[in-house]
């Protein structure tokens, strides 16, 4: 009962201590991301002299224009914009679809698509590379972006339809079932009630999928092979071995590179922790 | 309901039409390139080329086509370029030729030419139209496919009879290139015609940077002011020990006398022992014996014994170009590529090229790579006829000087090579030509990387043993790796 | 399937499933396309020998002979995963629930605390790579500068007990040494630990204060309710963790990829790396690179499968109505 007397002093006390290890783990957390920027600051020599201080006596901003110059950079980055902003639009689009249809709707053979679900999940994509590669090539797909696209637009990911699912599942039924007995088709329903009600997840699963295709790196590899047409992931790997070790070059590049990513999550964190549910039930 | 009683009719019209537009444009943008790629009537003037390398080599292969361009104003030449040199362009060709969508024309290195070259069309004709002799040494033999006796035998006899300096000009060295091997003589020949003609190659000689050794100087570790024109290999080694020292006495080693060159690099130095890889017909595995002990000893004396070598842990992620860069390492292994990107440094004008040092049998030779273009004929014969128009573009006094005059490989045509050294001459590039007088082609076998992989693993291991086997019993178990039984007869 | 049953008759039940049928339609086309086509394609294809040119002439079948001829790079780069998982999932789990504890204080500015930790995890890919391969230079990253200020700092301390202080003290080459490099790679993975850390954080933001307060009252110490109502409310949080870290874990392949070097002396050798360089450098054995995922997959699946079924009895599913007040 000791608990209930020391309420106070205790409460502030842990407080205090919060505070710290939050402080402690913070910067720990930061710290790397922090020694990614100063040395992209750095000139060269600098940055392979052990002795040389970390904090730049004068910080080096052309080395932000030298990463334009070296490579075509601002080309990556549009190229890598069009490719996430069209993918994650696909993805949430069709995702959010098969999720309603797993939770709302009488999916025939429910159960056995659900755990085709999760197998892909845990498939490795290796294994599909090879045949994948064939049937886009059947196509006449290679050297395109569709190989990354169109992947998105057909179901978007598991992941993202599990998220759907899980969320479309915890909404209250009678929410649902009340807009049916109003004479709502399912699409209505799924339009006008689910998505908006969906919000955080709408969120979460676009930033994701945006995130996802931005930093993909193999996609692009073998499917794209004109230089022109290449992706910021793919120029990024090309700072570390064309162009000799530019670690300075390399690091303002990837500054450069994240700060998409940066503005999606800031925007959309405070989606994230509502989205993101695996306590309902999981059949 | 707030919409206007005149519009409710046309608005569900609109929509189905917006929404039947939208399928259409979706359906074309899906299938669109699909009829293309089974289009039966390819406009043939539309050549697509495919090609690996750093971004310079992007820009000067762009360079090239434009030129291209502007003298065949009909044709078009879609560049496909692939950053990087191993690996994933060479895979990325195999899925071409899988697919049956390889490019018009792509260019190769020598070790996946070997493998793919029955994928290419032969242009033994193209080589005959310029002149098998105007070719640089070694350049059209590379990439003739015929048993590695003959195609050896010219350059390996000149080894011998010429370990000399530097100084004597290329155009005298210029000698004819053999007539093509029947196929009786040839146990291992596959196929006897050239399928790529040379464009580009690269030689490999030793990098001193001028600062480490004036630096070596002053600390009176060295007596010669001035590097020597021509050196032993114990001249080297006392160079690299004279460069390699504590600088700020932490008692760690800080400045290196030498990069530790992979094996590949270290070839020229193996050949110069006077040991051999294999034998001519690249069919039994030879780097055993005296000579071959002798090398080695030498590379692990200098990497582990004299420790002239920084350690990887010395000169963490740093890698050989800034390493010599940053002047932490005095010397390196390196082919005249290394220049263009030196002359964009500080050590622009404070280095100077080497030759390889001769051996204690008077023996010097370095290795020489080409790169190929080749042509896929996957399409009809007029597209054809252009990819062939673009690489005989490729092999005029035009292009060649185009190449040569970047100072990052050497030409193909004899008649270039002077583009190469620049203007004013420089003595640089001076060595990189006079070395083709004794440069000798990378040895290559069907399985290259397997074997070049199994060797690399032998060396860093055995170079990492604190408690080390000797040389002997070094080439002993890596005569008996698996990758080298299997791929040479016992 | 309970719940089908205990709803109220629908109105139109064949319209529904035809609506579901639409609905899923880009899913299951995709399902169909571009993974169960291609996952039978390379099972038949890890049955051949096929080194991935012409299917004419170069195509041969070879039966279960790459299931049972393995190789040693198979088991050096399964022996890799495996140490690498069995490191970097558990640790991964610990703090990863220790920092969405932190972060779960009501706290003022707590916001700016959960933005930071989750950072890493949200620039991820080849750009925390990269970074990663920085930070573990072992002469001018950022680790080990830390590590010697450190030991600067403990220098005269130490001094008190021996005479040498802590200038033997050693620094690893992390990246650049066969037994360090594992170790940095799992160091990172703790540091794009946030994506767990956010599925723990959704969880605790669902324990009703109620319970707690319950507990509470009843005498409970802060040890005993954060077993008794915290560690089971965030069991099915815990369990999705394990198998999707695990999974990804063993399939890990992009820093092996990026951050091998020759000083490694294979420690990176991953087990996705050996399949790519299986199926995509010379001699180029695509069927036996297949023939290696069907291994991996029937591993990770039946781990997974296990995994679940095992602990089902241990989970602590919160049903619907529990957690309703909440929305």
């Amino acid at each position: 009962m000791k608990i209930e007397v020391n309420t106070k002093p205790n409460r502030s006390w842990r407080t205090v201590l919060t505070y710290t290890a939050l402080c402690v783990v913070a910067t720990l957390f930061a710290l790397p991301l922090i020694a990614c920027l100063l040395t992209s600051l750095q000139p060269l020599e600098r940055v392979y002299d052990a002795n040389a201080p970390l904090l730049p006596s004068q910080p080096r901003w052309t080395n932000y224009v030298e990463v334009f110059r070296t490579l075509p950079f601002a080309r990556f980055m549009v190229n890598s914009t069009l490719i996430s902003t069209t993918a994650a639009f696909g993805a949430v689009l069709t995702s959010s679809m098969a999720g309603y249809a797993l939770a709302n709707l009488n999916l025939p053979y429910r159960r056995l698509w659900f755990t085709a679900l999760i197998a892909t999940l845990i498939l490795p994509s290796q294994i599909l590379f090879i045949p994948q590669f064939m049937l886009f090539d059947a196509l006449g797909w290679i050297g395109t972006y569709k190989p990354l696209i169109v992947p998105a637009w057909l179901g978007g990911g598991a992941f993202n339809i599990f998220l759907f699912r899980q969320f479309f599942k915890s909404i209250p039924k009678p929410l649902a079932e009340a807009a049916e007995l109003d004479g709502a088709s399912p699409w209505q329903c799924y339009r006008y009630v689910m998505m908006p009600t969906a919000r955080p997840v709408v969120v979460t699963a676009a930033s994701l999928s945006f995130m996802l295709h931005w930093r993909f790196f193999f996609g692009p590899l073998m499917y794209l092979s004109d230089f022109n047409t290449f992706p910021v992931s793919l120029g990024l790997r090309m700072y570390q071995t064309l162009a000799g070790t530019w670690i300075n070059l390399l690091m303002a590049a990837t500054v450069i590179s994240t700060i998409p990513l940066l503005a999606i999550f800031l925007m959309g964190q405070r989606f994230f922790p509502d989205a993101v549910s695996p306590n309902s039930d999981a059949d | 309901m707030h919409a206007h009683r005149g519009s409710r009719k046309l608005i569900p019209v609109l929509r189905r039409t917006a929404q039947l537009i939208l399928i259409a444009a979706a359906t074309w943008w899906l299938f669109a390139d699909t009829i293309a790629r089974y289009r039966p009537t390819e406009n043939p003037n539309q050549i697509r080329f495919a090609h690996f390398g750093s971004h310079e080599d992007y820009t000067l292969w762009r360079k090239l086509i434009d030129a291209f361009e502007t003298a065949n104003p009909t044709i078009t030449i879609k560049q496909e370029f692939i950053p990087g040199w191993y690996g994933r362009y060479d895979s990325k060709i195999r899925r071409q030729i899988l697919s049956k969508t390889l490019p018009d024309i792509v260019l190769m290195q020598l070790a996946p030419y070997r493998r793919l070259a029955p994928h290419f069309q032969p242009i033994d004709d193209l080589a005959d139209a310029i002149g098998l002799e105007n070719f640089a040494p070694t350049a059209i033999q590379a990439f003739q496919f015929k048993s590695e006796k003959s195609k050896r035998a010219p350059t390996h006899t000149t080894n011998q009879s010429e370990p000399r300096p530097s100084g004597s000009g290329f155009a005298s060295k210029r000698k004819p290139t053999p007539n093509k091997p029947n196929a009786q003589e040839t146990p291992h020949t596959r196929d006897n015609t050239l399928h790529a003609l040379p464009v580009s190659g690269g030689n490999l000689l030793i990098y001193l940077n001028l600062d480490c050794y004036e630096e070596a100087v002053r600390r009176g570790r060295i007596l010669n002011p001035s590097p020597p024109d021509d050196w032993t290999m114990t001249d080297f080694q006392q160079l690299a020990e004279a460069m390699t020292y504590d600088e700020n006495n932490d008692g760690r080693l800080d400045r290196f006398g030498f990069w530790r060159p992979r094996w590949l690099y270290y070839i020229p130095f193996i050949w110069s022992f006077d040991a051999r890889l294999t034998n001519d017909a690249t069919t039994t595995w030879q780097l055993i014996g005296p000579n071959a002990e002798h090398a080695f000893d030498f590379y692990r004396e200098l990497a582990a014994t004299r420790r002239v070598c920084p350690k990887p842990s010395d000169l963490p992620q740093i890698i050989q170009d800034v390493g010599f860069l940053s002047g932490k390492v005095g010397m390196c292994v390196n082919g005249p590529w290394f220049q263009p990107f030196l002359a964009k440094t500080r050590l622009r004008d404070r280095y100077i090229v080497m030759t390889i040092p001769t051996g204690p049998n008077g023996i010097r030779a370095t290795r020489i790579t080409w790169d190929g273009l080749c042509i896929s004929g996957t399409r009809g014969q007029a597209a054809q006829r252009n990819a062939r128009a673009f690489v005989r573009f490729c092999l005029s006094s035009e292009a060649q000087g185009i190449i040569a005059r970047t100072g990052r490989a050497l030409p193909a045509l004899n008649e270039s090579l002077p583009e190469f050294l620049g203007q004013p001459t420089d003595d640089r590039r001076t060595s990189f030509i006079t070395a083709l007088s004794y440069a000798r082609l990378q040895p290559d076998w069907p399985e290259f990387v397997r074997v070049d992989r199994a060797i690399g693993r032998h060396l860093e291991k055995w170079i990492g043993e604190p408690e080390h086997v000797d040389a002997h019993a070094f080439l002993g178990a890596l005569a008996e790796d698996d990758a080298i039984r299997e791929s040479f007869e016992p | 399937m309970i719940a089908s049953k205990r709803r109220p008759t629908k109105p139109e039940p064949h319209s529904r499933k035809r609506h579901a049928l639409l609905f899923a339609a880009p899913w299951l086309a995709g399902l169909v396309i571009l993974s169960i086509g291609p996952m039978f394609a390379s099972l038949i294809l890890s049955f051949t020998r096929w080194d991935g040119l012409s299917f004419s002439d170069g195509i041969e079948w070879v039966g279960t002979a790459n299931y049972h001829e393995l190789d040693d790079e198979f088991t050096k780069s399964l022996t890799n995963s495996l140490v690498y998982s069995a490191l970097a999932v558990p640790l991964g789990l610990i703090v990863s629930l220790a920092l969405a504890l932190l972060a779960n204080a009501r706290l003022r500015g707590i916001r700016i605390f959960r933005t930071i930790l989750m950072l890493p995890y949200m620039l991820g890919g080849v750009a925390t790579i990269m970074i990663a391969g920085w930070i573990f230079n072992p002469r001018f990253g950022l680790m080990n500068r830390c590590m010697n200020l450190a030991y600067a700092v403990l220098d005269p301390v130490v001094r008190i007990v021996n005479t040498t202080g802590t200038t033997d003290w050693p620094t690893p080459d992390w990246l650049y040494s066969p037994t360090a490099c594992k170790p940095a790679l799992v160091l990172l993975h703790l540091w794009l630990g946030g994506g767990s850390m956010l599925v723990f954080l959704a969880a605790l933001q669902r324990i009703p204060r109620s319970l707690h307060e319950a507990a509470r009252l009843d005498g409970a110490g802060t040890a005993s309710r954060f077993r008794h109502v915290t560690l089971v409310h965030l069991s099915p949080a815990i369990l999705f963790n394990l198998i999707v870290g695990w999974v990804f874990a063993m399939q890990a392949f992009d820093q092996s990829y990026l951050l091998y070097n020759r000083s490694q002396r294979d420690g990176l050798l991953f087990y996705m790396l050996n399949v790519y360089r299986t199926a995509f450098d010379a001699p180029y054995r695509m069927g036996y690179a297949a023939a290696l995922c069907w291994i991996l997959f029937c591993i990770l699946a039946i781990t997974a499968g296990s995994l679940f079924v095992f602990t089902r009895k241990r989970i602590y599913y919160v049903s619907q109505s529990q957690h309703a007040p909440i929305y």
